[in-house]
């Protein structure tokens, strides 16, 4: 079974890669008992989106 | 420090104060992609030119800021690109730790430390693209150690794939993986302690 740091890994490489499916399930089974990598999975969307805000710079302070 | 830009004139009645500040953001993001002065000066010379011909089209300063902004990741990346059919320069040749340290996060098993575990972040979608939190971004995003802060900003803001930042940065596919790792461990915790346990 796949450590946190393993775990999250495979979440983070899922972002530039298509994880295989063998991954995927290590990946499942492993956040099915695990909160701490199931939010960090879930963040790691979150971070993506404010990246994207940040670079467009919408909500400005000069608005 | 530098020559405000010569963006004098009625730009979508944006003001001096607006235009130096934008100024300034675009060179401070230019800059970190390309890690060149001259370069980040021609990139944002040339977005704001473009962006003045067209600026008519533009009501208020928020939508030209935003539009100025997407023109300038575009030179960012078709320099970037440009460069890949160059011969790599000495600056940007592998150096020994190419990676940045691993967060200290997780305990010998490499499971959470207790402390370090993710919280659930609580916050609407919406409230991470306010002002203020991407302020705290911005903060975050400069405490990353300069390589990991560099490959992440060209793989999340810039939108590169990874083998166009592999051949920018002369580094394999698992010095990236590795790299956006750790930077997206340390980010996450940055915004954990500033951001989302901030009045808790």
């Amino acid at each position: 079974m796949l450590n946190c740091h393993d775990a999250t890994f495979l979440m983070s490489q899922g972002r530039e890669r298509k994880l295989t499916f063998s991954e995927r399930m290590k990946i499942r089974f492993h956040a099915s008992m695990c909160s701490g990598c199931t939010n960090f999975e879930r963040q790691l969307e979150q971070i993506s989106g404010a990246a994207k805000a940040f670079g467009a710079q919408q909500s400005s302070s000069d608005e | 420090m530098d020559q405000p830009a010569r963006v004098e004139g009625d730009v979508a009645g944006a003001t001096p104060a607006f235009l130096a500040q934008m100024r300034d953001d675009m060179l401070r993001f230019a800059r970190l992609q390309l890690g060149s002065d001259d370069e980040a000066e021609d990139a944002v010379q040339e977005a704001l030119a473009g962006a003045l011909r067209n600026s008519a089209d533009f009501r208020g300063e928020a939508a030209l800021k935003t539009w100025i902004i997407a023109i300038l990741k575009n030179k960012v990346a078709d320099i970037l690109r440009k460069r890949q059919r160059l011969p790599l320069a000495a600056s940007q040749m592998a150096a020994p730790d190419q990676e940045g340290p691993l967060p200290a996060v997780f305990d010998q098993r490499g499971m959470w430390h207790d402390a370090a575990r993710p919280a659930r972040w609580s916050d609407p979608e919406a409230d991470l693209h306010t002002t203020q939190f991407l302020a705290v971004f911005d903060a975050c995003l400069n405490r990353l150690p300069p390589q990991q802060g560099r490959v992440f900003m060209m793989r999340e803001v810039v939108e590169l794939g990874t083998e166009e930042i592999c051949a920018e940065l002369g580094l394999t596919t698992t010095n990236v993986h590795v790299i956006l790792h750790r930077a997206r461990l340390a980010l996450r915790a940055c915004l954990q302690i500033n951001w989302f346990q901030e009045g808790a």
